[in-house]
C-alpha cells in the first residue's frame, strides 16, 4: 500500500515506523527536514520537505497513486486542509488525526464529511476512553475504535436485590437504547432471547449507551455500583477527554491544574468537576485534599518522567488504582516495580486506531469474553449483499448470534427488530467463536 | 484630554426639543378636553403650551450652542449626557406643574402642593424615575391632562429617555451603545440585534405592545380609557402614580386587579426575554436562571404575606369585615408583585399588616426587577450573583486551591462582573444608610421615626414609591422639608441609573482630568 504521512511528530513518525515495518511504501512530509532526516536513519521511508497542505507537494509525495494519506500535524486547520487536498489530489482513503473537541464532535456538523475525509481520530480521546473504561469496570469489552465513546458494553453480575430477577427479557423494563446480549449461566454462554428468564447468580452482558448504564445497574444487583473518587493530574487535551469521559453519578473527580489560567478556563469548561490549581505531587497538597484515600489516581501530565514519578508516590501514599500515560515506550519495564496498575499511551493508540482503519477486511474480530466462548464481530457488509434492506426480524443469522449495534454515519446506536441494513453500515455482532465462515457467507457473498 | 461640552448640548438640546414636543402632545389631548367640553379651565391648556415652548426654547439654545460639536461622543461625554438628560428632563417636566399652579382660577385663594418648585422637581423627578413617590396630597385637584403627562413621565422613563432617543433620532451614530449601555448598565446580555439602534427600537415595539394590550385589558375589564390609558404607563414602567388617592383600592373590581398583577410582573421581567420569545427561542426563556428566581420569590413571599394576613396578625382596622382566604391571597399577591417590581401600587393599606408580612415588603424592597425590565431596585441578578459570591467564597475558606467559576445558568461570571456586581451592593448600602441618616438629620423638627426615614430612602433609591409608617400607603412625600425632597430626588436618580453614571459627577477627576 502506498501511505503518504503529513508531519513527522509523536504520531507521524510512530505510524511511519509501524506501517513501513508491515510493509506498506510511506512518504513522509514535514517543514523540519532535520526531523526527517533523523527517521529516515531509523526507518526505511521517503521524505519531502515542505508544506503539506499545498497541491505541488503532495503530488511530488505521489497523492494520486497514493491509497492512504494519514495528516498528523499538530495544527488541526492544516490537518483537515491537507487531508482535503491530498483527497482532490487522488488519494483513495484520509485519515486526519485531530486535537480539538470543536472538530472531533459530531454534533452538529461533520468536518469529515464536509471536508471529503474519510476518518478523523483523536488520540487523547481514545486513550481517555480505555481510561474511563478501565476504571468503570475492568471486566468490559474494548470498544473504543468501534463505539467512540457513545457505546459502552458490560458485563455485569446478577445479585440479590436486583429488580429484575425472576423476570423475562420482554418484562425487563431497559433503557431506550440498551440489550443484554448475552446471558452466562453454569459456564454457559447464550445469547439473550426474549424468553430468557433472569436469576441470581447470572453474568449478563449489557451493551449501550454509558449514560443509561446507572438505571440498567439497577435492575441486576440492589447495590449501586461503588462511588468512585478520581484524582487527575495534568491540564493536557487528554484530561479533558478524560474528565468528560468520568460524567455520571459514580464518579467525583478532581483535576490538579498548575497553571492558574488554564484553571481558570477549564474550571469554566468542565463543570462536573472540581479543578484545583495546585501540584498533587507536593506534600501539603497531597495530605490537604486526601489524595491517599483516593480510589484512583491518574497522571496525564506531558512529560512521561513526571507522570511515573507522581503515580509511584501515589501507590506509596496507599491510592488504590494508579494509571499513568506516557508516551515513549522507554520506560515500559520500570511500571511493575513502581507499583503503576495501568499505562496508557494515546501515540500508541493512534497507530492502533490507524491500523484498524486500514483494515479494509469485511470481519474481524474485536474481542473474546466469557473465557473466550463468544466473541465479538465487527462487519462491513459488501455493497452487493442480499440482507441489505430486509428488517432484522427477518434475518436468518448463525444460532445464538445476534446483531448488537449499527454505525451509521457517525453514529452508534443499538437497533430493534424493525431496523434495516443499509449499504455503508458496520455491524456489531456477538456470537460464539469461529463463526467466521457463516458471517462472511451472509454479510459478503452476493 | 478635556471635556467636549460643546457635543453634549447639542444632543441634550434634541432631547429636550423631542420632550417639548411630547408636551405639545399633552396640551393637545387639554385642547381636546376643552373644546369637547368636559372642562371649562384653560389653565392645564396654558400651562402645558408654555412648557412646550419652554422646552422649545431651551432645546433650540442647547443645539444651537452645539451647532460646531464634532460628532465622537466620548465615554466621559456620554456619561455627563446621560445625567443631564435626566436633570433636564425633569426639571421641564415640572414646568406644566408649576405653571399649572400659577395658572389655576383660585392661585390667590387656596395653596396647592405645586406652588413650590421643589415640589414639582420632586413629583416630575419621581415620575421619570419611575419611583411613583407623590407630594399630591388629593390627587382629585388636578386636571385629567396633567395627571397624563403625569403617568406619560412613567412610561418615557420606563425603557429610559435617551435609550428612546437613541431609537428614534437617527443623528446618534457610533456613541449610541455608549449611551445604551450607561442609561441600561444591567449585568443583562445585551445584544439582541449587531445594530444598538435596533435594539433599542425592538425594546419599545415590545413595550408599545405591552402597552397597547393592557390598555385594551384595563378597558374591558370597566376602566374609561383614560383611566385605562394612564395606569397603563404606570404599570409598564414599574411607577405607581395613580389617578386615585387610593391608588389601586379604589377599583374594587377583582379583574382589574387581576390585569394590573399580570402586566406588572411582565414589567418585571428582562426585555430581551420577549425578544427571544417573538424569535421562538422558549427553551431559553423557560430555563433563563433569573426569570425562574424572579417568580420563585414572588411565590415564597406571597405565601409568607397570605399566611401572616389569614392568621389576622397585625391591627384590623376597626370597621374590617372578616374576608375569605381567597382575597388575602389576592392582595398579598398584589402588593408582593408591586414592592418587587417596584411598581409601588397599594390595593389596601399595607401599613396595617403585621410585621413578618410587612418585613416581606421590606426584603422585597432591596431585591427589585430583573435586570433589563423596567423595574428598579438592586435587581434579581445581582442578588442571584451576589448569593453565589458568597457561597463560592464560603467554599475557599476551608479549600482556598479550588477553582470553581461562578455560574448563573450556564453563563460563567467573570472578574470584572464580578467586582462591579460586588461594588454595586456595597454603594447601595451606603447610599440607603447615608439617605436615612440624611433623612432623620434633616427631618429632626418633624419628629421623623427610623422607620419612615429608612424605607423613605430605600423606597426612593429603589425607585418604589411607598414605604411604610408615615410614607407608608395611605401617605404621601408631602410634609417632608425642601432639603429632604432634594436629597431623595438624587437619590431617585442615583437610583435609576444604578448608582455610577451619577456618582462620577460628583469626582473631581472627572471634571479635570489629568
Amino acid at each position: 500500500m502506498n501511505v503518504i504521512i503529513a508531519g513527522a511528530g509523536e504520531v507521524g513518525g510512530h505510524a511511519a515506523e509501524v506501517l513501513s515495518a508491515d510493509g506498506h511504501n510511506v512518504t513522509v512530509i514535514d517543514l523540519s527536514a532535520a526531523r526527517l532526516r533523523a527517521l529516515e536513519d531509523t526507518v526505511d521511508l521517503r521524505t519531502l520537505v515542505g508544506h503539506c497542505s499545498h497541491f505541488d507537494i503532495l503530488r511530488e509525495a505521489g497523492a494520486d497513486q497514493c491509497d492512504l494519506m494519514i495528516a498528523t500535524t499538530n495544527v488541526d486547520e492544516i490537518n483537515l486542509l491537507s487531508a482535503s487536498v491530498a483527497k482532490a489530489a487522488g488519494a483513495k482513503k484520509t485519515i486526519v488525526r485531530v486535537h480539538h473537541t470543536a472538530n472531533f464532535s459530531l454534533r452538529r456538523t461533520s468536518y469529515a464529511r464536509t471536508l471529503g475525509i474519510d476518518e478523523l481520530i483523536c488520540p487523547e480521546h481514545l486513550t481517555s476512553l480505555a481510561i474511563a473504561r478501565t476504571l468503570r469496570n475492568p471486566g468490559s469489552i474494548a470498544l473504543e475504535e468501534f463505539g467512540r465513546g457513545k457505546l459502552l458494553m458490560q458485563r455485569l453480575s446478577v445479585t440479590a436485590g436486583g429488580t429484575g430477577i425472576g423476570k423475562k427479557l420482554s418484562e425487563l423494563s431497559l433503557p431506550r437504547g440498551t440489550r443484554v446480549a448475552t446471558v452466562e449461566r453454569n459456564l454457559s454462554v447464550s445469547i439473550a432471547v426474549a424468553d430468557t428468564t433472569i436469576a441470581e447468580g447470572d453474568v449478563v452482558t449489557v451493551i449501550g449507551e454509558p449514560k443509561a448504564f446507572d438505571a440498567v445497574q439497577k435492575l441486576f444487583s440492589k447495590n449501586r455500583e461503588k462511588h468512585i473518587d478520581i484524582a487527575i493530574m495534568g491540564e493536557t487535551a487528554t484530561a479533558v477527554w478524560l474528565c468528560r469521559a468520568l460524567k455520571g453519578r459514580v464518579f467525583s473527580v478532581r483535576l490538579f491544574v498548575e497553571n492558574p489560567d488554564r484553571a481558570e478556563e477549564l474550571s469554566e469548561k468542565l463543570g462536573h468537576v472540581t479543578i484545583l490549581c495546585g501540584d498533587p505531587t507536593d506534600a501539603a497538597t497531597f495530605a490537604d485534599e486526601h489524595i491517599g484515600k483516593a480510589d484512583a489516581f491518574i497522571a496525564v501530565t506531558p512529560e512521561d518522567e513526571r507522570n511515573i514519578l507522581a503515580c509511584a508516590q501515589a501507590k506509596a501514599q496507599g491510592v488504590a488504582t494508579v494509571i499513568a500515560v506516557v508516551q515513549r515506550a522507554k520506560y515500559l519495564h520500570l511500571f511493575p516495580h513502581v507499583g503503576i496498575d495501568h499505562a496508557f499511551s494515546p501515540r500508541a493508540d493512534a497507530v492502533k486506531a490507524i491500523l484498524h482503519l486500514m483494515d479494509t477486511g469485511p470481519i474481524r474480530s474485536v474481542a473474546k469474553f466469557a473465557e473466550g466462548v463468544a466473541e465479538v464481530y465487527e462487519i462491513r457488509p459488501s455493497k452487493r449483499a442480499r440482507i441489505l434492506g430486509t428488517e432484522l426480524r427477518n434475518l436468518k443469522l448463525p444460532t445464538q448470534t445476534i446483531i448488537a449495534a449499527i454505525r451509521r454515519d457517525d453514529k452508534v446506536y443499538v437497533p430493534g427488530a424493525d431496523d434495516q441494513i443499509k449499504d455503508g453500515d458496520t455491524l456489531l455482532v456477538i456470537g460464539p467463536r469461529d463463526i467466521d465462515r457463516d458471517l462472511r457467507k451472509l454479510f459478503v457473498t452476493k | 484630554m478635556k471635556l467636549e461640552l460643546r457635543v453634549v448640548a447639542r444632543y441634550a438640546g434634541w432631547l429636550t426639543l423631542a420632550l417639548g414636543a411630547l408636551i405639545a402632545v399633552v396640551a393637545g389631548f387639554a385642547a381636546v378636553q376643552r373644546l369637547t367640553g368636559r372642562t371649562s379651565d384653560p389653565a392645564d391648556l396654558y400651562a402645558l403650551g408654555l412648557a412646550a415652548l419652554v422646552g422649545a426654547a431651551m432645546g433650540g439654545l442647547l443645539v444651537v450652542m452645539g451647532k460646531r460639536s464634532e460628532d465622537l461622543l466620548g465615554q466621559q461625554e456620554a456619561l455627563l449626557l446621560v445625567a443631564c438628560s435626566w436633570l433636564i428632563g425633569a426639571a421641564l417636566s415640572a414646568v406644566p406643574y408649576r405653571a399649572w399652579a400659577a395658572l389655576r382660577p383660585d392661585a390667590g385663594d387656596a395653596s396647592h402642593d405645586f406652588d413650590s418648585v421643589v415640589n414639582c422637581f420632586f413629583e416630575s423627578m419621581s415620575g421619570l424615575t419611575t419611583t411613583g413617590a407623590t407630594i399630591v396630597q388629593q390627587i382629585g385637584t388636578l386636571p385629567d391632562s396633567l395627571l397624563l403627562w403625569r403617568s406619560l413621565t412613567h412610561w418615557l422613563g420606563g425603557l429610559g429617555i435617551v435609550v428612546l432617543f437613541v431609537a428614534v433620532l437617527p443623528m446618534i451614530g457610533a456613541g449610541s451603545r455608549r449611551l445604551y449601555r450607561i442609561e441600561a448598565p444591567g449585568p443583562s446580555p445585551e445584544g439582541v440585534k449587531p445594530r444598538i439602534q435596533d435594539t433599542a427600537r425592538i425594546l419599545w415595539f415590545i413595550y408599545l405592545g405591552l402597552t397597547v394590550a393592557e390598555i385594551l385589558a384595563l378597558r374591558l375589564c370597566g376602566m374609561t380609557w383614560f383611566e385605562a390609558t394612564c395606569h397603563t404607563f404606570a404599570t409598564l414602567a414599574t411607577g405607581g402614580f395613580s389617578t386615585q388617592d387610593a391608588s389601586i383600592g379604589a377599583f374594587p373590581s377583582m379583574a382589574v386587579h387581576a390585569v394590573i398583577i399580570v402586566f406588572m410582573i411582565l414589567a418585571g421581567i428582562n426585555f430581551g426575554l420577549y425578544h427571544q420569545l417573538l424569535r421562538g427561542h422558549w427553551r431559553a426563556v423557560r430555563k433563563d436562571p433569573e426569570l425562574r428566581v424572579y417568580l420563585g420569590i414572588i411565590l415564597v413571599a406571597t405565601a409568607i404575606v397570605t399566611t401572616s394576613l389569614v392568621r389576622g396578625e397585625g391591627q384590623a382596622a376597626p370597621d374590617a369585615v372578616p374576608v375569605a382566604f381567597g382575597e388575602h391571597a389576592e392582595q398579598a399577591l398584589f402588593q408582593v408583585v408591586a414592592v418587587q417590581t417596584t411598581t409601588g401600587f397599594c390595593s389596601v393599606d399595607f401599613d396595617a399588616w403585621g410585621f413578618s408580612a410587612k418585613a416581606t415588603l421590606l426584603v422585597l424592597m432591596f431585591i427589585g426587577g430583573s435586570a433589563g425590565s423596567t423595574g428598579g431596585g438592586i435587581k434579581v441578578m445581582r442578588i442571584i450573583i451576589g448569593v453565589k459570591i458568597l457561597l463560592a467564597e464560603l467554599e475557599h475558606m476551608y479549600r482556598p486551591k479550588v477553582v470553581r467559576p461562578v455560574r448563573v445558568g450556564k453563563t460563567v461570571i467573570h472578574a470584572d462582573l464580578k467586582l462591579n456586581t460586588l461594588v454595586y451592593l456595597v454603594g447601595i448600602g451606603i447610599l440607603f444608610a447615608v439617605g436615612t441618616t440624611l433623612l432623620m438629620l434633616l427631618e429632626s423638627g418633624n419628629d421623623i421615626d427610623i422607620t419612615t426615614a429608612a424605607t423613605a430612602s430605600l423606597s426612593t433609591l429603589n425607585n418604589i414609591g411607598p414605604g411604610l409608617a408615615r410614607v407608608g400607603a395611605t401617605q404621601n412625600y408631602a410634609w417632608f422639608t425642601a432639603s429632604s425632597k432634594i436629597v431623595m430626588c438624587v437619590l431617585m436618580l442615583v437610583g435609576r441609573l444604578e448608582m455610577f453614571t451619577v456618582i462620577v459627577l460628583f469626582t473631581p477627576r472627572f471634571w479635570r482630568p489629568q
